[in-house]
């Protein structure tokens, strides 16, 4: 999956959290999105957990400050879940 | 409550970003002792899609206790119909665990204490209704399988803990529990217990788990504001058993040992058990009526008979018009139906014409109807007493009376030959569940819908100024049942009736009249000289705008906001004649 695939990826996960479109670049933090807060930062790992199909490590959840560091968090993770034994989250049935 | 399963966390938690602007709204405080947001709006989400709008008061993290014990806090003032407790066992975890190993029976008692004082404390908000989560079961086991055995050991004090919240609820009558743990065994707890969610945020679940755990205190608040389903209305062919008896006839149909029969068995064995609780059972097939019969008649395998079926419509009309007919015929809301076919065309018209009605899926293996059914937990009860066990009955017995009065000419000969009897008596002990539940729940035939609470019933049987009074009512057909209410006060010389409420399922049978007649009769021998009563307008009660005016009262005033008062001098009064003959008590 290439970088500005997992941008645009990362766009609908905010547009799912924020029920609404946001303009994003690599440098948006939270003091620049309406809405983006503590609850709706835990929204926007699980949603994009559940999109590319990747875990987030405790120590990686309240690491991703900006939408740059999101998605190159993203870029290792994807390239990690295609080998096996990848640490993608399984969803609940 | 079924809702379409797109309906995910992610997307109800949208739908609930705003607090409704409903005035009818129900106002639910959540106090957890973890994150409450995420639960909060996935309950206002589930709220707005299901048609039971919501809005919520949380107080800041971490200080239920002081909002509990600090009579001016905003809980109070946002005078709540629901209080919800969210418990969290990684909360409890954490305090067992880092205590001394001596002092754990200590600590796990004073946590118990501390939850159930709060939780009386809460349950005394006049009105209110308290749902608790019970402490999900922890995976953590230090002595394996042999935990339970250990004292002071997390999962024993859990289980100790949970054993203290049920008897709460079983003594207070406005309490109930959610079973957290049975939603997240279902769910599986690999996927329930997130610790890392935990330690960032304070979740007590996968926010994934949140819509069966908050729907299932919407389903306690619906059942509590009589808002639940009381009817099951079934399809035949490749529902109760399989195949078509039209073309396959008595042999051939499915059911039993034959192929996936014994799915078909099973699944009426189920609904066998819901009417024994007092769920209404009622036929709506595309079917010959002779026909589709015969398996209730005489197919040995057959769970189900005739006298199960409160209601049983089998011709070729549309499914949504027969369902109304069966929810008219049956006196209920067409909202308390859930109507349950294989084929996908019937539920698609049934939801398009007949929208009020509960259609879910059904799976396409009869194997999987008892479990995806019960997943989705459609038959909340809030209360069970002798009375709904019967209930089933009491509508059976109702369809058989409208049989028999098509027959008569004149509903008065017909009313004549019912030989109705009725006792009025004082409340008592004994029937202070079922006038409570009558109190809770009736909504058409409720003069001024006012939702007394279990003390206050009972506080008043005992008031020599009050007139507290329940009407039964039997006939040649069986048991009625409780079916009216009347509460009078005492106001000097005349007589305030507070509360006068009735069943719709004994409707027309000049029953207030009777009513009346005692009501003046006890007024009279208590001195009193005149009965006033009122009417206050709700959404569902407009049946009884006219009642006062068709018993004989005056209007004394009409009030802007749509309530009117009456009076009847007791002097005045002239008994009615109804053909209903007061039982003696024994």
């Amino acid at each position: 999956m290439t970088r500005e695939e997992i941008f645009q990826g990362m766009k609908g996960v905010f547009e799912e959290v924020l029920g609404r479109p946001v303009e994003l670049h690599d440098e948006t933090t939270a003091a620049d999105v309406d809405g983006w807060d503590s609850v709706a930062h835990v929204m926007l790992i699980l949603a994009s957990e559940r999109r590319f199909n990747v875990r987030f490590e405790s120590s990686e959840i309240a690491n991703a400050a900006n939408v740059g560091e999101f998605v190159t968090l993203l870029e290792s993770k994807t390239s990690q879940a295609r080998r096996p034994g990848g640490a993608a989250r399984q969803s609940a049935p | 409550m079924y809702l379409p399963e797109e309906l995910d966390y992610i997307s109800l938690m949208g739908l609930g970003r705003d607090h409704p602007q409903d005035a009818d709204a129900a106002r639910v405080a959540v106090l957890g002792f973890c994150t409450t947001q995420y639960y909060a709006a996935v309950l206002r989400g589930l709220g707005r899609a299901g048609g039971f709008p919501v809005v919520t008061y949380e107080p800041e993290y971490n200080t239920v206790h002081q909002t509990v014990l600090d009579q001016q806090s905003p809980l109070y003032s946002f005078q709540p119909d629901f209080v919800v407790f969210l418990t969290a066992v990684q909360a409890l975890r954490d305090v067992l665990l880092s205590s001394e190993a001596s002092d754990r029976a200590q600590v796990a008692e004073r946590q118990a204490d501390e939850l159930v004082s709060l939780i009386r404390q809460v349950a005394r908000i006049p009105g209110v209704t308290v749902v608790v989560n019970e402490f999900v079961a922890p995976y953590e086991r230090a002595w394996g399988n042999f935990s339970a055995r250990v004292d002071g050991s997390l999962p024993r004090v859990v289980s100790e803990i949970n054993g203290r919240l049920r008897s709460v609820a079983a003594g207070a009558g406005n309490v109930y529990l959610v079973d957290t743990d049975y939603i997240a065994s279902w769910i599986g707890k690999r996927f329930w217990f997130d610790e890392r969610l935990w330690f960032y945020s304070r979740s007590f679940c996968h926010p994934e788990a949140l819509p069966q755990v908050a729907g299932q205190a919407m389903d306690i608040f619906r059942a509590v504001k009589g808002r639940g389903i009381k009817c099951v209305a079934l399809d035949l062919d490749n529902v109760l058993w399989g195949g078509t008896i039209g073309d396959d006839g008595l042999e051939g149909i499915r059911l039993g040992e034959l192929g996936d029969g014994e799915a078909y068995v099973q699944f009426q064995l189920w609904l066998k058990e819901l009417r024994s609780r007092g769920i209404i059972l009622g036929i709506c097939s595309k079917n010959d009526e002779q026909k589709a019969l015969e398996p209730f008649r005489k197919h040995g395998d057959m769970v189900l008979r005739e006298s199960d079926i409160s209601c049983f419509i089998a011709n070729w009309d549309n499914k949504a018009d027969n369902l109304r007919t069966l929810a008219r015929r049956l006196n209920i809301g067409l909202d308390s139906v859930v109507f349950l076919d294989d084929s996908p065309f019937e539920r698609d018209l049934v939801r398009e014409l007949a929208p009020e009605a509960c259609v879910p899926e059904l799976p396409e293996d009869p194997a999987d109807y008892v479990p995806y059914l019960e997943s989705l937990n459609l038959f909340e009860a809030v209360q069970f007493s002798d009375e709904d066990r019967k209930r089933a009955d009491f509508y059976r017995a109702n369809i058989l009376r409208e049989d028999e009065q098509q027959k008569f000419t004149s509903v008065e000969k017909y009313l004549v030959g019912l030989n109705m009897h009725a006792d009025f008596e004082r409340f008592d002990d004994h029937h202070l569940p079922r006038i409570t539940q009558l109190v809770q729940r009736t909504n058409q035939f409720n003069l001024t819908t006012i939702r007394h609470s279990v003390a206050e019933l009972r506080a008043y049987a005992e008031d020599p100024d009050y007139f507290p009074y329940y009407v039964t009512l039997n006939d040649r057909f069986g048991e009625n049942g409780l079916v009216s209410v009347v509460i009078g006060k005492r106001d000097g010389e005349q007589m305030e009736i507070v509360t006068w409420l009735m069943s719709c399922r004994v409707i027309s049978r000049r029953l207030e009249e009777f009513v009346l007649d005692e009501l003046v009769e006890t007024a009279r021998e208590a001195g009193i000289a005149e009965l006033r009563g009122s009417y206050t307008p709700t959404e569902k009660n407009g049946l009884v705008s006219k009642h006062y005016e068709r018993l004989g009262f005056l209007l004394s005033e009409e009030l802007p906001d749509g309530r009117t008062t009456w009076k009847l001098t007791v002097a005045d009064h002239v008994p009615s004649g109804a053909p209903i003959r007061r039982r003696v008590a024994a």
